[in-house]
């Protein structure tokens, strides 16, 4: 019954002189990214993601080292000309390993966090909106899931169904999604009281339809803070699976594992270790930056609901 | 007031309920041969249906829970499969160690944290909260094993003060484990407290310029009685839900961390079950986690309520 | 916009002479007589505040000048945006984050504001000068007891503990809270409105200031609380002498109050003059409009304001005695969990009719039209649409037939929420065009830009987000949005409530005309009956739940009336020219008496002759009992 809409948002350049700053969604991208490149920290924050995602998609442009060839002879060296950043105990060059290292992590990340959000505020929203036994439902067993620590959730499904990516994924959304419902549920909440979806309803229009229409473009920038947000913590979350044994497998490079392997042989070729965490930290760090400079960017409150 | 404290323990105990159906359930009803799964594939048939009879796989998984479950109730969670002994004995021992670690870990990072948080909020924009938010996002842009593994380079390795790795077991009396708890607690504190300073500045920020704080300068009231009196019980109120449920990611933490300074707590407990598929254990360590987690939101509630009068008396506003 | 332009009259019975009896002591601070020998507390000279956005300063005051004397009302009146809530900060030495001054001073008790240090500052907040807000809601710290917040505003004061709960209690009485150490003892969420509003006062008062302001002190309180308030504020600045600076955008309540008015527009003052002169003859045309704008209750009709200021009261269009009825109501009862919010209502309207359901908050009238417009079904009781399309309405909107559910629509109160922030305002309109099927999609844009065009707005306005547009357009695209579905009955929830009077006299002008263009039913929701005189054909007066008093408008404001109607009619404040310094309809009748049914305690012990009506004649009449 709702026909597509067309694109009427497109228009407003059309009326001259708009008195007031906001504009149309078009315009409204435009506006965040003005706004997000003017503050410092949220450009900086941008820039270190973009850099690890390149970095990952050219690390066979960047280094001529396989990152897993062995080479026992030339084992645990410090930072040389060939060796930028030393080599490991298996004699691996650590910056090759580092540069291929977020290959994993991204991946799986993006994943999880994308599946995570997007059933979190599929289930928000319609907790939101349903409200009454489905709304009481939902939240009973969010907080049965939110009970269980996600570490613990993790490493029991691991053992039940192995460690294998698509497992991962899978058991990173059942953890986070609950999160995500709550804070998106929250959110549609804020809006379902209000006079144009009032309106809506008036009109018997279909809980779809509203949602789509009403709720959604007005909760799209709390969903996507939720997203920066929540791939800062399934990064951390994913390394220190690995770190634990549990992520990524051992020939693979990884930095929670790169960490894991290497923590050992520290005063040796303290660089085995710190250049892993150091690529680490700048992934989370620039993904909590995005974040804190989206929700500024749209005045959503950020720490509201922390982890 | 008596009632709400009733629904509210009743449904902490229906949220404890639930999740151990969830734990229950992923462990026992996920797609494969649960025994396969433990002795893997070239296990033989005789060795998989000797498993099967001692898991009880061959009852109803509801039969299995129901008694699981009264068992648990009187606090025994079946036997190990590898040790062969209850699994009680073990857990009780290990959560003994680990809420060392925790308490002391909640202990400095909530008041760290708050008093961080609050001056940030007051000094909003200005050097010193630059400076504990720059921190704070340090602190959250590392995961708690990094920070173990610098502690123990700086700490025991560089300037050999402090224990890297734990020797003792389980077992050993509190007053050994003392100095081996002192860098876990560190590791975890450095990232909680991040969490929650974070929480305390915004929500302080939010206090401070609401109407009533307002009112309470203009009456000509000095600063710290109106940060004191009129701004933190309001300011503290949503500071508690953050810290319940970063007691939540506590519980995880530690596993981690454990793992990274051999501790023996329920942590490493949980490790090791998980590398020798140990699924009671597992599923106690699952289910206490839960139940910790539950009680330190329940806790959180009652502290609510102390702060928050409109939930102490219960009577509706009069708008 | 006029900029810098000095105020013309300066308060000139006081300005001179204040100035030399400003010798800081007893003698000047009571009497009349004293006119001319009265302490000048509160000074403001040529203030200019301005904040900083997007690295433009954005001027929000600019040279206001204005004196107060001791025991005189200086009202600050303007419409939003007019910056006089800056100018009220201004005086305690308070500004908003971000906002400095840009010229002048404010001087309170002999003292420049701005050049006091943080000790020096708190101490002439704790003696000199006091502040109510609008909201004593958010104004009361909500987890502290009501007593102990009022002893903490007397620390400065008064140092011994006892005396200061001795006197907190004497405070709470002397504001007409009744059983004082029972309120005392109250958190600020268990007290009404118009008792945590006598609280703030109690509190300003604790510090026996000379200078009180009053930052909108009514605004959020229901008529009758508001008389009750307004007869407090004006016995106790009198008994204590205190210059009262009343910045108000209701010029009913600044005619009641005020010796002295300075009427602000974008920040600048446009006059300045005693009060009963500006209300007998304003000068500026901006004042004229404004005095002109607002609906008075002795209008029969609607009053039209010409762009100089005068007013022409125009006809209303009388409902055809023949005219069918749209939709019945019978013993209608909508219930919210237990209680039950309408309680056996029958109304009923005829086309071309517009029906105002008058009322307090609470008394269920929002409750009612949500229901006819399918939100809310009701609990039992017949409601029925008559005319081309036959229905039942007791059913949702979902279950309403497509057909019916169009004959019915809403307009809402707040323009900030009735229209999706993401979607032009076409859009608004183009919905419910396409969701009825009255349009294809070829031609809805063009059906939608001519709705725009119906309610008077350029529709080069239509391919605007709401936040581009104004609050008197924004509600005008709310209406169209409510036409676009063809109706027979619109249910126009406080419409105009939160618009400011020059633009709720134009929307209200629209709402009229499109009754006799489309031949529309009103259900009109108001609080405002001198709006509510204007716009309706007839009343229907509701308390907890049920109607009191039904009856053609003139009928209705002719009386006799319910006791209840009576009491709501006293409460009217107007800016009346011909009562000299305002006309207060309440006089004397409501005074400062404690009041039961504010008391949450209050809320329902009467109701005796249930049901027994006494007719009046002419469809006017009354509930026996009910008050």
């Amino acid at each position: 019954m709702s026909e597509p809409n067309p694109v009427d948002e497109t228009a407003p350049e059309s009326a001259q002189a708009a008195p007031a700053e906001g504009a149309a969604p078009a315009g409204m991208v435009r506006t965040t990214l003005r706004s997000l490149l003017r503050s410092g920290p949220a450009t900086a924050g941008l820039v270190l993601v973009a850099v690890h995602v390149l970095v990952a998609v050219l690390a066979p442009l960047l280094t001529s080292y396989a990152p897993t060839a062995n080479a026992p002879d030339s084992a645990l060296l410090g930072p040389s000309a060939a060796h930028w950043a030393g080599t490991d105990a298996l004699g691996r060059d650590v910056l090759a390993r580092v540069l291929y290292g977020g290959r994993y992590a991204l991946m799986v990340s993006f994943a999880a966090t994308a599946c995570a959000v997007a059933l979190g505020t599929v289930v928000g929203c319609a907790a939101a909106l349903k409200g009454g036994w489905l709304d009481d439902l939902v939240m009973r067993v969010l907080d049965a899931v939110l009970a269980i620590p996600p570490i613990l959730a993790l490493l029991v499904v691991v053992t039940v169904l192995g460690a294998g990516p698509a497992v991962i994924v899978l058991a990173v959304t059942v953890v986070y999604a609950p999160q995500v419902v709550r804070v998106v549920r929250a959110a549609a909440m804020g809006v379902a009281p209000l006079d144009y979806v009032t309106a809506a309803r008036a009109r018997g229009e279909r809980t779809l339809s509203i949602l789509v229409r009403e709720v959604l473009p007005n909760i799209a920038d709390v969903v996507s803070v939720e997203f920066a947000m929540r791939a800062s913590w399934v990064v951390l979350l994913i390394s220190s699976l690995s770190f634990l044994g549990f992520g990524a497998n051992p020939p693979t490079p990884d930095w929670g594992l790169m960490i894991a392997e290497n923590r050992t042989a520290m005063t040796v070729v303290p660089w085995a270790s710190l250049a892993p965490i150091i690529a680490l930290a700048t992934l989370v760090l620039g993904l909590n930056l995005s974040a804190d400079g989206l929700a500024k960017a749209w005045g959503v409150d950020r720490v509201k609901e922390a982890r | 007031m008596l009632t709400f404290l009733t629904r509210r323990l009743l449904s902490a105990a229906g949220t404890v309920l639930l999740a151990s159906v969830l734990v229950f359930a992923s462990v026992q009803l996920l797609p494969g041969d649960v025994a396969t799964q433990v002795l893997g594939q070239d296990a033989t048939p005789e060795a998989v249906s000797a498993l099967r009879d001692q898991l009880d796989l061959n009852r109803p998984a509801v039969l299995r829970f129901a008694e699981w479950l009264a068992g648990a109730v009187r606090g025994d969670f079946g036997t190990s499969l590898v040790s062969g002994e209850p699994v009680a004995g073990a857990l009780w021992l290990h959560l003994r160690n680990t809420l060392l670690i925790a308490a002391a870990t909640v202990a400095v990072a909530v008041t760290s944290s708050i008093v961080l948080g609050v001056v940030a909020g007051l000094y909003r924009d200005r050097w010193p909260d630059t400076l504990i938010s720059s921190l704070t996002l340090a602190g959250m842009s590392v995961p708690e094993f990094v920070v173990a593994t610098l502690l123990v380079m700086a700490l025991s390795i560089s300037v050999p003060v402090l224990p890297a790795v734990v020797l003792d077991g389980a077992s050993a009396p509190v007053a050994d484990l003392l100095p081996s708890v002192v860098l876990p607690t560190i590791a975890l504190s450095v990232v909680m407290t991040a969490y929650i300073v974070r929480m305390t500045r915004t929500s302080v920020i939010d206090v401070m310029a609401s109407e009533f704080v307002t009112t309470a300068r203009l009456k000509g009231l000095g600063a710290w009685r109106v940060v004191v009196r009129h701004a933190l019980p309001s300011a503290l109120l949503p500071t508690l839900n953050v810290i319940a449920m970063n007691v939540a990611w506590l519980v995880g933490g530690v596993v981690v961390v454990e793992n990274v300074f051999n501790y023996p707590g329920i942590g490493k407990l949980m490790l090791e079950s998980v590398h020798s598929r140990d699924l009671p254990v597992l599923q106690a360590v699952a289910v206490v986690g839960a139940a910790v987690y539950v009680l330190c939101n329940l806790a959180a509630d009652l502290a609510a309520m102390a702060l928050n009068p409109r939930l102490r008396t219960g009577e509706r506003s009069a708008r | 916009m006029s900029t810098g332009q000095a105020p013309h009259t300066g308060a000139e019975s006081e300005a001179g002479a204040g100035a030399q009896a400003r010798t800081p002591g007893t003698g000047a601070r009571q009497g009349d007589e004293g006119l001319y020998l009265r302490e000048v507390p509160a000074r403001v000279k040529d203030l200019s505040v301005a904040y900083r956005s997007n690295g433009r300063d954005i001027t929000v005051a600019e040279n206001v000048s204005f004196e107060v004397a001791a025991g005189r009302t200086l009202a600050v009146v303007g419409e939003s945006g007019s910056g006089k809530s800056t100018v009220a900060g201004a005086l305690l030495g308070h500004l908003r984050h971000g906002s400095r001054i840009t010229s002048g001073s404010v001087e309170v008790a002999g003292r420049d504001v701005f050049s006091l240090g943080g000790r020096d500052l708190r101490a002439l907040r704790a003696h000199d000068i006091a502040m109510v807000g609008q909201n004593a809601g958010n104004a009361l710290t909500p987890s502290m007891r009501v007593g102990t917040q009022l002893e903490e505003a007397l620390m400065a004061r008064v140092p011994a503990r006892a005396e200061r709960r001795a006197e907190a209690r004497a405070l709470l009485e002397k504001v007409g809270l009744p059983g004082p150490d029972r309120i005392g003892r109250r958190y600020p969420h268990q007290l009404s409105g118009g008792q945590q509003q006598r609280v703030a006062i109690a509190m300003a008062l604790a510090a026996r200031p000379r200078v009180l302001v009053l930052d909108e002190p009514t605004t959020a309180l229901d008529v009758v609380t508001q008389a009750r308030i307004l007869d407090l504020v004006a016995d106790l600045s009198a008994e204590l002498g205190l210059a009262t600076v009343l910045v108000s955008h209701d010029l009913g309540v600044v005619a009641r109050m005020a010796d002295e008015v300075v009427v602000m527009r974008e920040g600048a003052v446009v006059e300045a003059a005693p009060a009963a002169e500006l209300f007998a003859a304003p000068r500026h045309p901006y004042t004229r409009r404004l005095l002109a704008s607002v609906p008075r209750v002795s209008d029969a009709g609607l009053a039209e304001v010409g762009e100089d200021g005068t007013r022409t009261v125009r006809d209303r269009a009388p409902v055809p005695e023949d005219a069918p009825e749209v939709v019945s109501l019978e013993d209608v009862v909508v219930r919210y969990g237990r209680s039950r919010a309408v309680d056996g209502v029958s109304l009923g309207l005829r086309r071309g009719e517009v029906l105002a359901l008058v009322g307090e908050s609470g008394s269920g009238k929002s409750t009612l039209a949500w229901s006819l417009a399918g939100l809310r079904a009701p609990a039992s009781g017949r409601m029925r649409l008559h005319g081309e399309q036959e229905g039942d309405l007791a059913a949702g909107a979902r279950k309403r037939p497509l057909a019916l559910r169009r004959r019915i629509q809403l307009a809402f109160q707040n323009a900030d929420t009735s229209l999706n922030p993401r979607r032009i305002a076409r859009e608004a309109v183009r919905r419910p065009l396409r969701f009825f099927g009255l349009a294809s999609r070829s031609d809805a844009d063009a059906r939608a830009r001519g709705l725009i065009e119906d309610v008077a707005l350029d529709p080069a306005l239509s391919d605007r987000l709401p936040q581009q547009l104004s609050g008197g357009q924004r509600q005008r695209v709310g209406i169209a949005r409510a036409l676009a579905g063809g109706p027979d009955v619109v249910v126009a929830d406080e419409v105009t409530t939160a618009l400011d009077v020059s633009v709720q006299a134009s929307v209200l002008a629209l709402l009229d005309d499109l009754r006799t263009e489309r031949d529309l039913a009103f259900v009109f929701i108001s609080h405002d009956l001198a709006v509510v005189r204007g716009i309706a054909d007839r009343v229907a007066v509701m308390k907890d739940g049920r109607v009191v008093e039904e009856g053609p408008v003139g009928a209705v404001f002719a009386g006799p009336n319910h006791p209840y109607t009576r009491r709501l009619m006293e409460a009217v404040l107007e800016p009346d020219t011909a009562g000299g310094a305002g006309s207060d309809a309440a006089g004397g009748a409501a005074g400062a008496a404690p009041d039961a049914s504010e008391g949450p305690d209050g809320a329902a012990t009467q109701g005796t002759a249930e049901g027994e009506w006494i007719d009046l004649g002419g469809g006017h009449r009354i509930r026996r009992g009910g008050e």
